[in-house]
């Protein structure tokens, strides 16, 4: 098992490091001209070339590649074209903010959904109908109509929470908690009609199986044979939905953090790509390639905890 | 997931809340204390030189650095960190005299040694201030409050330039410690806390205790967040979170207004229309011929624009020059009025009665409405415009390198000599084909060498042959707007894209 | 939209089968027709698309011209559902928009399925350096946020849906790969399949028979789910601003809305609902396909049992046992009836009418060919048949305590604990993710609140009992570390852990070899003989029969024809179902069962006995 991490980690730096490669390339072969949008469109020609030669964009692409990994590998990202600050600080600062959001959110469908899909799986009839139908529903909504209709409702009518912006953890608890709340919300409604309906087949598929009629030819109470027994084997299947909606989540957080003017992960990738900030861009690549892996990870080693096959071996 | 249950009347609350007007949001608790501010980007650096054009960004930096002149009421150069400032007779040297007594925000006096030191880092950078300092050979500290600024010759828009972004002043010993573009040391009404600002999201200002125009920023801070999207803006406005926003067009204005939000206008000297970049034909052969410039200019329906596309937010006008300048003319109103006749005429005689085709930017996510109005009218004189996509970092690149004809632009043009320095002279950046014309050129000389009337009359007779040859194509020159809470009461100036932060008060 | 899902859901009887069966056959369409969720989805989808191929002819208006001083125009005139904000025909936009949404979602839909479908099935099955490298380029993907991708290559090669479609497929492909080989590798490792391989399947039937049933269902789920989320990502790239601007699209338009929520709200409604009509059309679609596919198979089971019609009833033990039951009956059942409901809402009857009676003690073989009712008549006696399933008797009486109607917590007292229950598949029989040992003391500390410690020993000492040579070992494995022998051995040792007084074994030797058989058959008999237990012995084997039963019943298409004391039966059969059954048991056989009554029973000469049965 520590053997398989080992090589899962191993396998994961590979992936960091390929990721970041391909990144940076893609990016370097821009046609646009950095040094002349960044100098501004005033500049004159003798300034955009020496703005050029400040970011280094005059030397050869391969010596710009090999210093920024050299600098990368040993935890510096660069600084950031446009804002002049450097990447690991703009990351830093956004870092805790799609945090916060995405995790929220994880909980949230993790639990939201697990309750749903076991319910809906092993009450059937009516309750497995309504249940399904507006999971549906709130599948096929975009998650930024939701966060529209929850920002207005909730923070602009009601004043319950606030519209835009975030607060750190550190400083204020409550502050935190309202100022994602809607945007987790809003980010998790999809996630959970997903991971929920994957739930409830798992579990129905569990349900079908011999050994679940012979648990309770036992005689067990139907607590131990549905949460105990049933749950567990449906686990692995939603847990790994779970971990593909995680990486969704770090997507749908973009239009999320747009709509609740949070300035995370998602906004700063969005207008580094748009002005075309390559550290910055490859800083956030790099870093969400990362948080990624990490995940993985993480789940592989729930997974193989939950199947004793993989445990044992 | 009980969404749904939620969506449905929450939806349908939406569509009366906003039909009806609404009630403004509460969140009066700050008004007072703290001005919050939203604005679209957030400052790219705080190098004096480095900033960008003017804009909505004014804020930040307005907040931490005075400016050696301000602009009054009317947009005109006021007395700033200089108390007195004036020409020789040559107009080649600005003689400055400084306040006495500020000191920047480390302990550094303010003084000519610093003014000098600004000024010819500005002069090196890449932004706005280099341009306004073009002309500028060196600056001359005489004594510790008097500067003299000697030009290689004449510019009729250095004093506005020094109320701009030129004349932002740095402590002299930020320069040299290497954090210049993130930590702002200036004489201005705040300081940046930088503990409590999250770099390109929220930005914290605290009062600057020492300050010698305290009257004037009534708010012991200023918080300003960087927020893209409108709705989001307009939410956090009506929730009382925040309490002003930029207005850029007809959707936010009409948007604020059925929100309950107070909007701001006022003549913020942008002249706005389709640039018609290709007159020497390079690119697009038919532009090359005046009578097609001219047919575009007949082509287009300015106050159906104005009052469509604009929301009102603008004046219909021919000419690229506002009407507080010295070079409008207001007899050249109507030389292009809405006439299809008159532009299938001149296309036909041109050669070009089946029309032609050219292919432009698409700005569509910037500017849908005016981008709709432009192929609308083209389209009705027989010009196919075919679109292409165009990522945001490249489209002033492309502008400038000369990809594209021609199409929809806005410029600042309250300074004419500024503009004509922007956009009319042979090498001006957005003149892309470096298009040079002999009567153009002797005006220009004209207009630099004399002040005064013969000044003027320079710059009318520049005006009038702009509009004759049909360089461009204008619409109008913007009205900008402002949203605000009803918390705060709005000052704006004339001539400049956004309300200083001066010019913000508590609502009594 | 889909059939009342319970505990227990899966109609009993048959062997372990994978949970949702079937590539698609031709019904499929049909029955998906049949459900009108399913048939409201398709016609809404067929409407979308024809309105977006048809759009130039269901307008003439172009859905990019503004007319901008007929901007925010109300629905009417030449404008049936008005303009936007610069004059551009609703209407038209969201027509022509269809077709981009559409065109979009078919692209992410066969870009992800073509790479990850493929890939998915190829890893999981031959795993190997293919695997490897699959799954590595797959996580590689994966680990791309793919939203910063998007906005990275539309930066390079400008605004384009169709290229973000493409682009977005790739990325996707991987979640297809994933599910597709972890569902084949989940097949993979379930006995079924090692048990097709080591009977000399080839790799195309494995393929064809356990694999692609496995990986049709969610991958049909995911596809559809993929066509949704296509046009929701559409959108939100709208959102972004990233989409093609010459082109109408649902996205785009309720972003404009978005953009002017405060300022012209209404025209949120058409795009809003054009998006989650669509993607709940193509969801329902998905979730009734996946219904069909799995519901089929049931169906037919439950068709193929309430076929012919039963022969004529003739035993005069059935007649006897309409009687008042023997004083010292143990379980006295009298016209038992089972029935599930159809979808047509007629009843497929699959007990009928069935009587019996067990001593203490006695050992009765319930006799017949699958799906004759016998499984079911056991399941209906422990209270184990689906929700949906109506039964009814006129006596149902266990040692004197009359079942019908028991509250389940009442029947969970009895379950278990006084009825102990053997299964036919060992293996599919066990909870794979639980030690043995903790499967086999939870009942005993549950029903005789015995401590951890006071269930471990009693648990050592039962494995030692079904003869387990290594107890400890067994009590800490999981399923899938011991053989299919051994696993039924503890199956029983969970049955009799309770010291039941009944106990219901069905088919319990079928899933295991010949060898085995025996033994585990002698270890029935002797538990039997130990404890005095009354035991229903469910089997088609009528060499079992007579090596164990004191009674049988001949069951066919749900009733029982004969009841007859073993001897007597092997001697004299008097229905001719049960001839038959036994003149095909001889014929396919060494004539095992004549001598069987002939000789009943020395256990280890049996064991030899059966060396060239079945």
């Amino acid at each position: 098992m520590s053997l398989f991490l080992l090589r899962r980690l191993g396998a994961g730096l590979v992936l960091v490091f390929v990721i970041a490669t391909a990144t940076f390339f893609l990016t370097s072969v821009t046609g646009s001209d950095p040094a002349r949008r960044i100098a501004g469109t005033q500049a004159s020609a003798a300034q955009v070339i020496a703005k050029r030669h400040e970011l280094g964009l005059d030397r050869p692409v391969l010596t710009r590649y090999t210093d920024w990994l050299s600098h990368a590998v040993r935890g510096d990202l660069g600084t950031s074209w446009f804002s002049n600050q450097p990447v690991t600080g703009l990351v830093g600062q956004a870092l805790p903010v799609s945090l916060s959001l995405v995790l929220a959110a994880t909980v949230l469908t993790a639990a939201v959904s697990i309750v749903l899909g076991v319910v809906a799986a092993v009450r059937g009839g009516w309750v497995d109908h309504v249940l399904q139908s507006i999971s549906i529903v709130a599948f096929a909504v975009p998650n930024f109509l939701v966060g529209m209709v929850l920002a207005l409702l909730l923070a602009v009518e009601l004043g319950l929470f606030p519209a835009v912006g975030y607060v750190p953890l550190a400083g204020d608890p409550a502050g935190w908690l309202a100022s994602i709340t809607l945007p987790s919300i809003a980010l998790a409604v999809g996630a959970i009609a997903t991971v929920a309906s994957q739930t409830r087949g798992s579990m129905i598929d569990v349900l079908r199986q011999d050994y679940v009629r012979t648990l309770r030819s036992r005689g067990l109470p139907v607590r131990s044979v549905l949460l105990k027994h049933a749950l567990r084997n449906a686990a692995p299947t939603s847990l790994t939905v779970l971990s593909l909606q995680f990486i969704a989540l770090i997507g749908g957080a973009v239009v999320i953090e747009k709509v609740f003017g949070l300035t995370g992960i998602g906004a700063r990738a969005t207008s580094a790509a748009s002005q075309g900030d390559v550290p910055l861009v490859l800083g956030i690549v790099v870093v969400t390639v990362v948080l990624v892996v990490v995940v993985n990870l993480l789940v592989d080693v729930v997974l193989g905890w939950l199947n004793p096959k993989v445990r044992i071996a | 997931m009980r969404r749904l249950l939620v969506a449905v009347p929450a939806a349908a609350l939406v569509l009366t809340v906003s039909a009806c007007g609404g009630a403004a949001g509460g969140g009066g608790a700050n008004a007072g204390s703290t001005l919050s501010l939203a604005t679209v980007t957030p400052p790219k650096s705080f190098e004096p030189g480095a900033m960008a054009m003017g804009g909505p960004e004014d804020h930040y930096y307005q907040a931490v650095y005075d400016t050696l002149l301000k602009l009054d009421a009317y947009g005109r150069p006021a007395a700033g960190l200089a108390t007195n400032w004036n020409y020789d007779a040559a107009n080649t040297t600005l003689s400055l005299t400084l306040r006495s007594g500020v000191t920047f925000t480390d302990g550094t006096k303010f003084d000519a040694e610093a003014v000098r030191t600004n000024l010819e880092h500005a002069k090196k950078g890449t932004g706005e201030a280099a341009n306004a300092l073009k002309f500028v050979d060196h600056v001359k500290a005489v004594d510790p409050t008097h500067v003299d600024i000697v030009l290689t010759s004449p510019d009729p828009s250095l004093t506005a330039g020094l109320a701009r972004s030129a004349g932002y002043m740095d402590s002299p010993k930020a320069f040299t410690r290497g954090d210049v573009a993130t930590r702002p040391v200036g004489t201005g009404p705040y300081r940046l806390d930088a503990k409590r600002s999250t770099a390109g999201d929220t930005y914290v200002f605290t009062r600057n205790a020492g300050y010698w125009d305290k009257i004037h920023y009534p708010y012991k801070e200023v918080s300003i967040k960087v927020l893209d999207d409108t709705t989001a803006a307009l939410n956090a406005l009506r929730s009382g979170q925040l309490q002003g926003m930029p207005g850029p067009s007809k959707d936010i204005v009409e948007g604020a207004r059925k929100a309950g939000l107070t909007v701001t206008t006022f003549e913020n000297g942008t002249m706005e229309g389709v640039f018609l970049w290709d007159r020497k034909g390079n690119n697009t052969k038919a532009l090359g011929d005046v009578r097609v410039r001219r047919a575009i200019n007949y082509a287009f329906d300015r106050e159906a624009i104005v009052k469509n596309v604009k929301g009102g937010l603008g004046t219909a006008t021919d000419q690229v020059f506002g009407s507080s300048t010295p070079a409008y003319d207001k007899s050249l109103e109507g030389a292009y009025g809405h006439d299809l006749g008159k532009a299938e005429k001149l296309m036909a005689e041109a050669g070009y009665a089946q029309g032609f085709s050219m292919t432009l930017p698409d700005f569509s996510p910037v500017y849908p409405n005016e981008q709709a109005a432009m192929t609308e009218a083209l389209k009705s004189i027989g010009i196919k415009v075919t679109y292409q996509p165009i990522t945001g970092d490249q489209v002033v690149g492309s502008i400038i390198g000369g990809k594209w004809p021609a199409n929809f632009f806005s410029l600042t043009s309250s300074s004419p000599w500024a503009f004509i320095q922007l956009a009319v002279a042979p090498g001006a950046t957005f003149n892309p084909f470096h298009v040079s014309d002999p009567k153009i050129a002797a005006l220009l000389k004209t207009v630099q060498q004399s002040s005064g009337a013969a000044q003027d009359k320079a710059l009318k007779q520049l005006n009038a042959y702009l509009v004759d040859q049909a360089w461009f194509a204008p619409w109008d020159v913007q009205k900008g707007a402002y949203v605000s809470a009803k918390t705060v009461k709005v000052t704006p100036i004339p001539g400049i894209a956004v309300p200083p932060l001066s010019g913000f008060s508590p609502a009594s | 939209m889909s059939q009342p899902i319970d505990i227990d859901i899966d109609v009993a009887g048959g062997p372990a089968r994978p949970p949702l069966p079937g590539a698609p056959r031709p019904g499929v369409l049909r029955r998906l027709l049949r459900k009108p969720a399913a048939a409201v989805s398709l016609a809404f989808v067929a409407v979308v698309a024809v309105a977006g191929a048809l759009a130039p002819q269901l307008t003439a208006n172009s859905p990019t011209a503004s007319e901008i001083a007929n901007a925010l125009a109300p629905m009417g005139g030449n404008h049936p559902l008005g303009t936007d904000g610069v004059g551009r025909d609703v209407l038209a936009q969201l027509l022509y928009g269809s077709r981009t949404s559409l065109t979009g979602a078919l692209i992410v839909v066969a870009v992800s399925l073509l790479i990850g479908l493929p890939a998915g099935v190829l890893a999981g099955y031959h795993r190997g350096w293919f695997d490897g490298l699959a799954n590595w380029l797959g996580s590689l993907v994966m680990a791309l946020p793919a939203i910063i991708v998007l906005l990275v290559v539309l930066a390079q090669w400008g605004r384009s849906t169709a290229l973000a479609m493409t682009v977005f497929g790739f990325l996707i492909a991987p979640g297809v790969f994933r599910l597709v080989r972890s569902s084949v590798i989940a097949v993979r490792e379930e006995l079924y399949v090692d048990a097709a391989r080591v009977s000399g399947l080839g790799d195309a039937r494995i393929m064809r028979r356990h694999i692609l049933p496995v990986v049709v269902a969610p991958t049909v789920i995911q596809a559809s789910q993929l066509l949704g989320i296509a046009i929701v990502i559409q959108a939100g790239l709208e959102f972004l601003g990233l989409g093609s601007a010459n082109q109408a699209s649902w996205g785009g338009m309720l972003s404009n809305a978005f953009q002017n929520v405060y300022f012209a709200p209404r025209l949120l409604l058409w795009p809003a609902l054009a998006i989650v009509l669509t993607v709940t059309a193509f969801c329902l679609i998905g979730n009734a396909l996946r219904d069909a596919l799995g519901a089929a198979d049931a169906g037919r089971r439950a068709r193929r049992r309430t076929d012919a019609a039963a022969g004529p009833v003739v035993t005069a033990a059935h007649d006897a046992a309409a009687q008042d039951p023997p004083a010292d009956a143990l379980l006295a059942v009298q016209d038992l009836h089972a029935a599930y409901p159809r979808p047509d809402g007629t009843e497929s009857v699959v007990v009928q009418g069935v009587s019996l009676t067990v001593r203490r003690g006695e050992i009765l073989g319930l006799v017949g060919e699958s799906g004759s009712g016998k499984s079911q008549t056991a399941f209906s006696v422990l209270g184990l048949l689906p929700p949906q399933a109506r039964t009814s008797a006129t006596r149902l009486l266990f040692d004197g305590q009359d079942l019908r109607g028991l509250s389940p917590a009442a029947m969970n007292k009895l379950r278990g604990r006084r009825i102990g229950y053997i299964p036919q598949e060992p293996m599919s029989n066990l909870d794979p993710s639980f030690r043995i040992g903790a499967q086999l003391t939870e009942p005993m500390r549950h029903h005789l609140g015995l401590s951890r410690a006071q269930a471990r020993t009693e648990a050592l000492r039962l494995l030692e009992r079904v003869g387990i040579a290594d107890p400890a070992r067994v009590f800490a494995s999981y399923p899938h570390q011991v053989s299919g022998g051994m696993a039924q051995r503890v199956l029983i040792a969970g049955a009799v852990s309770c010291d039941p007084d009944l106990l219901i074994a069905d088919e319990p030797t079928t899933a295991l070899d010949v060898t085995v058989q025996a033994e585990v058959l002698d270890l029935l008999r002797e538990l039997q003989a130990e404890r005095r237990m009354g035991v229903i012995l469910v089997t088609h084997d009528f060499g079992v029969v007579a090596d164990l039963c004191d009674t049988v019943a001949v069951m066919q298409s749900g009733r029982i024809v004969e009841t007859a004391p073993a001897t007597e039966l092997f001697a004299a059969p008097r229905h001719p179902y049960t001839r038959m059954l036994l003149d095909a048991t001889l014929e396919d056989s060494t004539p095992r069962s004549a001598r069987a009554v002939a000789t009943p029973a020395a256990p280890s000469r049996s064991v030899l006995d059966l060396g060239g049965d079945r």
